[in-house]
């Protein structure tokens, strides 16, 4: 059964973040900056694996994160791939808004990273790209380097793409309750065009993953996908909650 | 939002302050561990440190009030201190569990200090066969007591045995904890039993089921590393979590080799017996009670051999790597194709299919033109191999002195174009002018000319957006800069020539109204996403101000000089003012 791998230290899950850090990301969500709100959502994420991968006083190396920031060219903010219990010590990234938002780059970039990656992995969970944005790209179609990425596979399944698009009025109707809230389908009504591309960009959430973020008291369908219509802070740090969701030896 | 507690924040629970301490290796995060039903974080208050147990939504249940009642009593019993506890209802801690809602029936109890089994082994923490044996005693003691009781803990792993002993040579030296699914006689059972944990759980299930002999197996297992840790042989041979991997119990692995050789040598016979009979049995009622573990650990017993069994490697490995050197080599990196390919081969079994396929595309690949040198060997962190990888340290403000040297470029050149134009072309621009004037009248005239200016800057302006603007809209949004620049023109030249607004302010008029068309055109070009309301006002204002200066400088020079003159100096303020707009509105993405 796919999806099924447990993230071990022997087998650590591989996470690479793309974060889009265009300078629309200095634009208020609530009563902090867009940049701030996903910053603080990628803590809550990083603490969550770092809880994940605590028995006792240790973090074991159970996820192993890659972080590119995007914006008219692609930033590794980790100095290559790391694991929790690194990123632990050092302390969360800081990160700021730049630019433009050249989406295309940072899928290639990830799609380097795990060709180099998936030789060594084999017996590891399906490697997740999450990438977070809040508007169109610029510069090339990513549409085509996030699909290449998703046919990339390994024998737990297919690598995982994860969307978090930061934006208002995507859906038909608010989102009142993320816990109540079924997940986004083939079939959600979405009113921004560029939502839909990045809808068709986005996998199956396994039901290894969705059983993980229900035990969590949310409700995601059998037929949700990796997909996060961010229209308040607390469904930014969903989407983050839904890439930290690789089952462990806690969960089986 | 679910509940994260901060580093050091505070708690009051009754007349209890306590403060949430920060994790021992983690930089400014709570010392949190996750497990399947709850996370666990330390707090200090007082003398003393506390666990506080934070369930997730669906395990906040009312039946552990009546649980928590049933525990304590069993905190007396050896190794089972946390079951001195207390649960926050909804009914008792009703202020701070409508503060924080998350808490519902979180658990408070002790924390206790000291290493996990877990830690031990993640570790490699060596012991001597005193401490293996004590800690092994310890244990049995502690299982045998409750199996006596018709107890049993239910979820035996490494996590959930803590080494006190490890700390301080006076306390019991194992402690066990998440004893809330604990079976004791008179509990009901819980809704939710776990299945067993990866390198413990009996390979039949028949852990999962809830019942006083439940912990045999994965007691056995722990008992059995403990013992064996003493051994350098057991420590190095130890997958990384637990000693075995969830897929090797029951089977004739190396690693049960190996632990089952310490046994027999170390402790004896009888020992390696209690090892064999839980490693052998259909069920968890087949392993050997824990008394006899308990009696049997300084007993000699004899040595049996066990038959290696190779691991199987799955074929998805082969073709995985198959698939990867396929992207390889579409990226035209045959080198790295090859070195994967011969992993594969490697995998593959010998001669099998696989093996014929992966043969066949590295001697194809092999064959073909020369190969690039790039090598994927060691992953990670090599930025010389990430083409366009950038370290975010080196990130500084160059993207914005970048673009607004663009942007200066941009501008200046069409100003220099057009005060070369003017200085060369000066008679012909004077008779155009006057014969355009006469010919279509002073308001067409004005249109006309504010049109090829609003053209020019829209042309600087696709130069510096040009990220922003597909190729094909490019000359769209010059469109939309000169028909803006018209339309104001025609307007502003109408006011001027009906003598309703007769002087420099018919510009300002001109201005603002090309600002106003061309910036909300543009905004539908670029697809903006914010910024855009900005780029509207500023463009609308700056304009107005910068055609109006033009204008009143300009107004009493002949035509050619107005025309010179004016369109280099809106063309020069028109770039200033946007770049000082790039500074300001920082969101704006072009």
């Amino acid at each position: 059964m796919p999806y099924t791998t447990l993230a071990t230290s022997d087998t650590p899950a591989l996470v690479i973040y793309l974060l889009d850090v265009s300078s629309s990301m200095g634009q208020p969500l609530g009563s902090a900056t867009r940049m701030a709100v996903v910053l603080q959502a990628l803590n809550s994420a990083l603490r969550q694996m770092v809880y994940r991968s605590t028995k006792g006083s240790l973090v074991a190396p159970r996820y192993r994160l890659a972080i590119y920031a995007y914006s008219d060219q692609v930033y590794d903010v980790l100095g290559g791939v790391r694991t929790i219990d690194e990123v632990a010590r050092w302390g969360s990234p800081d990160l700021k808004p730049l630019r433009t938002t050249e989406t295309a780059k940072a899928f290639l970039q990830a799609e380097r990273l795990l060709l180099r990656e998936i030789p060594h992995m084999l017996d590891c969970p399906a490697p997740l790209v999450c990438h977070m944005t809040d508007g169109e790209y610029t510069g090339a179609d990513p549409e085509s380097a996030a699909r290449d990425l998703m046919t990339l596979s390994i024998p737990d399944g297919n690598v995982l793409v994860e969307n978090i698009f930061i934006a208002d009025g995507l859906l038909d109707s608010d989102v009142t309750d993320p816990y109540a809230w079924p997940g986004i389908n083939a079939a959600t009504g979405l009113r921004n065009p560029y939502a839909n591309r990045l809808r068709a960009m986005s996998s199956r959430l396994p039901p290894s993953y969705r059983s993980v973020l229900n035990e969590s008291g949310y409700s995601f369908e059998d037929d949700a996908l990796m997909m996060l219509p961010a229209e308040t802070a607390e469904l930014v740090g969903l989407g983050f909650q839904m890439s930290a969701a690789t089952p462990t030896r806690a969960f089986r | 939002m679910p509940f994260s507690p901060q580093v050091d924040s505070n708690l009051q629970v009754g007349d209890q302050l306590l403060r949430f301490a920060a994790h021992p290796t983690a930089r400014g995060m709570p010392h949190g561990l996750e497990g399947r039903e709850a996370t666990v974080y330390e707090l200090a208050g007082g003398h003393r440190r506390w666990a506080l147990k934070v369930f997730k939504p669906r395990y906040r249940l009312k039946q552990l009030v009546e649980s928590t009642e049933q525990l304590r009593p069993l905190a007396a019993q050896p190794g089972l201190l946390v079951c001195d506890r207390l649960v926050l209802s909804p009914h008792d801690h009703r202020r701070l569990v409508n503060q924080q809602p998350d808490l519902s029936y979180a658990v408070l109890m002790p924390w206790i200090e000291g290493p996990t089994w877990w830690d031990a082994i993640m570790t490699r923490r060596s012991f001597d066969r005193l401490t293996s044996l004590r800690l092994a005693q310890g244990l049995a003691n502690v299982l045998a007591r409750m199996e006596a009781n018709g107890q049993s803990h239910c979820d035996l792993s490494g996590p959930n045995v803590l080494l006190p002993g490890l700390v301080h040579e006076e306390m019991h030296p194992v402690q066990l904890v998440d004893v809330e699914q604990m079976c004791v006689p008179g509990f009901l059972e819980p809704p939710d039993v776990a299945a067993g944990s990866p390198g413990y759980a009996h390979p039949s299930g028949t852990d999962g089921s809830w019942g006083p002999l439940k912990d045999r197996f994965a007691g056995a297992i722990l008992i059995s590393e403990i013992l064996g840790w003493s051994d350098p042989a057991v420590r190095e041979a130890s997958s990384r979590e637990s000693f075995f991997d969830q897929a090797e119990i029951q089977t004739a692995c190396p690693r049960c080799m190996v632990i089952r050789k310490a046994l027999n040598v170390g402790w004896g016979d009888r020992v390696a017996r209690c090892f064999d009979q839980a490693w052998g049995s259909p069920d968890v009622n087949g392993c050997a009670p824990f008394s006899e573990w308990a009696a049997a650990i300084y007993e000699q017993a004899e040595q049996e051999d066990l038959t290696l069994q190779p691991s199987l490697l799955a074929n998805r490995a082969v073709m995985a790597l198959l698939a990867t050197a396929d992207r390889f080599e579409r990226r035209g990196e045959r080198a790295a194709a090859v070195e994967v390919l011969a992993q594969a081969q490697r995998m593959a079994v010998p001669d099998s299919l696989d093996w014929k396929v992966v043969t066949a595309r590295t001697k194809a690949l092999q064959q073909g033109p020369g190969t690039q040198t790039r090598s994927i060997v060691n992953s990670s962190s090599s930025a010389d191999a990430d083409g366009g990888l950038i370290p975010w340290s080196q990130v500084s403000s160059g993207t914005t002195s970048s673009a607004s040297a663009i942007y200066i470029a941009a501008f200046a050149a069409v100003a220099v174009v057009l005060a070369l134009a003017t200085l060369v072309l000066a008679p012909t621009l004077n008779s155009f002018g006057a014969q355009t004037t006469s010919q279509v009248g002073a308001t067409l005239a004005w249109a006309l000319a504010s049109m090829g200016l609003a053209c020019l800057i829209g042309i600087a302006q696709a130069v510096g957006f040009r990220k922003r603007l597909a190729p094909q809209r490019r000359i769209a949004f010059v469109v939309i800069s000169a028909l803006a620049g018209g339309a104001g023109g025609l307007v502003a030249g109408w006011l001027w020539s009906s003598g309703i607004i007769p002087d420099a302010r018919s510009g300002a008029v001109l201005g603002a109204l090309a600002g106003l068309i061309a910036s909300l055109g543009h905004n539908s070009l670029i697809g903006g996403r914010g910024g855009g309301a900005k780029w509207v006002v500023w463009s609308t204002i700056s304009a107005a101000g910068i055609w109006y200066l033009a204008t009143s400088i300009t107004w009493n020079l002949s035509y050619t000089a107005a025309i010179g003159e004016g369109a280099v100096g809106i063309t020069l303020l028109t770039g200033l003012a946007h770049i000082l707009f790039l500074q300001v509105a920082r969101e704006v993405e072009f």
